[in-house]
């Protein structure tokens, strides 16, 4: 199902869609191929090199051991009721944020780094937080909520912005008072974007609940993939791993299905970074603006984090407040002992997710540039890269740790996977964003693919890559610490696992902060270089 | 037959259902009729001055001795639900609160225990301070950081005697004690490096006097010959190994100059002066203790009951938790419990694992470990 349906992407991948929901194309032949291929290769691995090395099962066994598992049925539906409470509840405070910058255009900014503040937050930092204050499930469906407010909101951002001004005017023009504007023209066309939204904040809505079993319960998919690594069951481990995958797909396929069936087709950019692709204006004042928009936005966090201390009336040992952590940064006899154990782990961390991000960023980018040069490789592999998307990487850690180790190439692996999608993804569409009269007149003097691809896709793909890398970054950066967490011996993530067990909480608050204030700088760096090269394009 | 004179609810209660029946339907017109405001805050009103009351229930118990199960099953509506925070996740290792459950100990004892499972990563200490649950059990060294670090945490029981910390080796190239390791391949997890970096020191050796390498929390590298040696859970890797076919011998830390009381039970200290809070700890231990003293009779209906029942949706592995219930009951009883009783702390105990907390630099003190709750319990004897 995850596959066939899947392939209602095509079309933009350039292929005609006949409509039919499985049309039977020589592309699918090739596909089932390369599917009935990679599993006899897998076979063929697992039997010989991998034997008796407790890594690699078979695809058999695996399916052996899911068969006689009952496919993890009542895991599976814990995990289902957790993260589709979770997904409810995220994105309707996603699309309940999105809609008060229709009260005011200038929340819009604001409301943006809110929600990067919030997706710059590692789950699995406030998750031991959450778990003192809340009850398992409960905090199971917060950080299944956490892992899709900020999707939908920038989705739902970005689809009240895309109507039309001629159609506002159009129906302002025709008497529509304000609230039919609203309904007539901004509602509808932000469905596109709200709806993949809702796409792919559903396996991140999974991958949020699984995280939570790591920190215990009595079932759910990540309890019992927990229970099964512990125990060395390996064919298990993959059997659950895969289960999840499917899920995940499922769980994507699925939204897309309902809300193309509610009349809403999805947009065909709608990854979050897309979000950011705003009007280039202003020069150095825009720069200076966001910068000042962004103090705000960090002033404003801090306030809600003191406050929300001070209300919950619970003691200072493990909760820490902005002063608190301060002071274990900045007074004090210990503090300089303090700032160097994180900034010291904090550099591991930064290599992981930095070696991890140029790696994943480099395959993707030529990824994309191969698929866009063969459109015919391009419809073959690109609902596996689809698929790819829609695996949590909650269920990929263990067995990329199994098959790579838990050292500095298991990590960066595993960073530079949560870039090579997205990055792929977008820089594949900006390479196609070429007007055709471009290409075309190209051609007319006699130019190849390869030319067309260097003079002309070259710089209508250079914003996607910026585009990408706000996304892609952060990603990275969580990928690496939900590794080091699960997986690593050493970096930032490691150490906060360990401040949690040692009840090191000034250290974990501190790490935190860190971690988001690095995460905030970033982005802010990046979205200023892509502005001012967008200013370029636009001029030349 | 205990009767508490102090609540209706309860007092109206006799061993049969047919007042159970009662006190339920009680229960349901109370729901079913349409919700005021006010109604609500009466009834809501009604539960807490129960819940406040069957605080009391305990000691009219502990004064009558042994509490029949079946005349305080029927009490639970107004039993005080108090929650049990685990380490891990829910297998064998906490058969004895699965058997309280079972039978009814904690509700005998007058407390109706929920268990909240752990995880790898997640640290009991907060939540038993947050007031989430009453009683943790928890590993040493995090009690005693978390107390260092200004947990009002107090130790009231220690789950295992000894440590289960050991060095396992392949059967076939045995490593039987700590000198045998000099010059061989050792794989250490970076969790356990800190425990590792202790033990060494306690036994004036070096990490240079052999190759010590980093691996995982699995014991793959023992099983394909990476490694000589793991330091491993005695009561986890080896018996992950055997049903693997791999056979190893194994040495206890603790039997060479690492004394360490493991899987111990904290209290918020500020609960322990509060009586109501500090009847229901005692209701909680006396529990634990009648379910321990199964998993020592019964270590096979043990493993079952968290194979088929608390740990269901685990996937456990039946043979791996039956050995496992075997073993890990040479570390719950030993010559000091059968004279103290369960979870009892000597002294002895107390000081050696202060000494091993210290070799890593971990700051212990005797006051952090206090026997009253189970001196409550046992009264010099050594039965719940």
């Amino acid at each position: 199902m995850t596959l066939a349906t899947t392939l209602k992407d095509l079309p933009r991948v350039g292929e005609a869609n006949d409509g039919r929901l499985f049309p039977l194309s020589r592309h699918h032949r090739t596909q089932l191929l390369i599917l009935v291929g990679v599993v006899l290769i897998w076979e063929l691995l697992a039997t010989t090199i991998f034997a008796h090395r407790f890594v690699l099962p078979t695809p058999t066994s695996i399916a052996q051991t899911a068969w006689s598992d009952h496919f993890y049925g009542s895991d599976l539906l814990t995990t289902l009721s957790e993260a589709s409470l979770g997904w409810i509840i995220g994105n309707g405070l996603g699309l309940l944020l999105a809609g008060f910058s229709l009260i005011s255009p200038r929340l819009e900014k604001s409301l943006l780094s809110f929600g990067v503040l919030t997706y710059a937050v590692p789950t699995v930092a406030i998750g031991p937080i959450l778990f003192i204050i809340q009850s398992p499930f409960a905090a199971k469906v917060t950080m299944s909520a956490l892992s899709v407010f900020f999707v939908t909101l920038t989705a739902g951002l970005v689809g009240l912005r895309q109507s039309s001004k001629t159609a506002i005017e159009m129906v302002t023009a025709f008497g529509g008072s304000k609230f039919q504007v609203l309904q007539k023209v901004r509602i509808r066309a932000s469905t596109p974007a709200v709806a993949s939204g809702l796409c792919i904040s559903a396996p991140a809505a999974i991958l949020g609940a699984i995280i939570g079993d790591y920190f215990g319960g009595q079932s759910g998919l990540g309890v019992v993939m927990l229970q099964s690594q512990q125990q060395l069951a390996v064919a298990r481990t993959w059997a659950i791993a895969l289960v999840t995958t499917l899920v995940s797909g499922g769980a994507y396929t699925l939204t897309l299905y309902a809300t193309k069936r509610f009349g809403a087709g999805t947009a065909t950019t709608a990854e979050a970074g897309e979000a950011f692709l705003a009007p280039p204006s202003g020069g150095l004042r825009s720069i200076f603006i966001a910068l000042a928009r962004l103090i705000v936005g960090i002033i404003a966090g801090l306030i809600i984090w003191d406050l929300a201390i001070h209300a919950s009336g619970l003691g200072g040992y493990f909760l820490k407040s902005p002063l608190a952590v301060y002071q274990y940064l900045f007074v004090g006899g210990g503090a300089a002992a303090n700032r160097s154990e994180i900034i010291s782990a904090f550099g591991i961390t930064l290599m992981h997710a930095g070696t991890g991000w140029l790696l994943g960023t480099v395959v993707a980018i030529s990824g994309a540039v191969v698929l866009v040069l063969f459109p015919t490789l391009s419809a073959a592999v690109m609902p596996f890269v689809l698929i790819i998307r829609s695996v949590p990487l909650v269920a990929m850690t263990p067995l990329l740790a199994l098959l790579f180790g838990r050292g500095l190439i298991g990590i960066t692996v595993i960073a530079g996977l949560v870039t090579l999608v997205p990055t792929l993804v977008t820089v594949a569409d900006g390479l196609r964003q070429v007007p055709p009269s471009s290409i075309d007149l190209i051609s007319a003097i006699g130019g190849s693919r390869f030319q067309v691809l260097m003079s002309v896709r070259r710089i209508y793909a250079i914003p996607s890559i910026f585009a990408a890398a706000k996304i892609s970054m952060p990603g990275a950066m969580l990928g690496a610490v939900l590794a080091e967490w699960m997986v690593g011996s050493s970096g930032i993530g490691h150490a906060m696992a360990y401040d949690v067990i040692g009840s090191n909480f000034g250290n974990l608050w501190a790490a935190i902060a860190v971690i988001v204030s690095i995460s905030l700088i970033a982005y802010f760096v990046v979205n200023a270089i892509e502005t001012s090269l967008k200013r370029k394009l636009a001029i030349s | 037959m205990p009767r508490n004179p102090l609540s209706r609810g309860t007092s109206e209660i006799n061993n049969d259902g047919a007042s159970l029946g009662r006190v339920e339907n009680e229960l349901f017109t109370g729901l079913n009729t349409p919700l005021s405001r006010r109604s609500l805050f009466t009834n809501g009103g009604k539960l807490l001055g129960a819940v406040a009351i069957a605080g009391a229930i305990p000691e009219i118990l502990a004064a009558c001795g042994t509490a029949s199960s079946a005349a305080t099953a029927t009490t639970a509506a107004s039993l005080p639900q108090v929650a049990l925070q685990l380490v891990y996740l829910e297998n064998v290792q906490f058969a004895g609160s699965f058997f309280a459950l079972d039978k009814g100990y904690y509700k005998a004892a007058g407390v109706d225990v929920t268990l909240l499972p752990g995880g790898p990563n997640i640290a009991p200490e907060p939540i038993v301070m947050s007031g989430k649950a009453l009683v943790g059990i928890t590993h040493t060294a995090e009690a005693v950081q978390a107390i260092n670090n200004g947990a009002n945490l107090k130790i009231i029981g220690a789950g295992f005697q000894k440590s289960p910390t050991c060095i396992a080796s392949r059967a076939s190239a045995p490593i039987h004690n700590p000198t045998e390791m000099i010059g061989k391949k050792i794989g250490i997890s970076p969790s356990n490096q800190p425990i590792w970096e202790s033990f060494l020191k306690a036994n004036n050796m070096t990490a240079s006097q052999m190759d010590v390498v980093t691996i995982g929390f699995d014991p793959t590298p023992l099983a394909t010959g990476e490694v000589d040696a793991i330091m491993a859970f005695y009561t986890n890797e080896p018996i992950v190994l055997k049903l693997k076919g791999v056979d190893t011998y194994a040495f206890l830390l603790n039997d060479y100059n690492y004394p360490l009381m493991e899987d111990l039970y904290i209290a918020n200290a500020a609960d322990l002066a509060d009586p109501v809070k500090r009847a229901q700890i005692v209701g909680i231990m006396t529990g634990e203790s009648k379910g321990w003293s199964d998993v020592l009779a019964n270590p096979d209906e043990a493993a079952t009951l968290a194979v088929t029942k608390y740990g269901a949706n685990l996937k456990l592995n039946p043979e791996q938790q039956k050995l496992d219930a075997e073993e890990q009951n040479a570390f719950v009883a030993d010559a000091d419990t059968k004279v103290h009783g369960l979870f009892w702390m000597t002294p002895e105990n107390v000081s050696g694992t202060i000494k091993s907390l210290g070799f890593g630099n971990v700051t212990a003190s005797p006051s952090m470990f206090t026997n009253e709750i189970l001196q409550s319990i046992y009264k010099g004897g050594n039965q719940a």
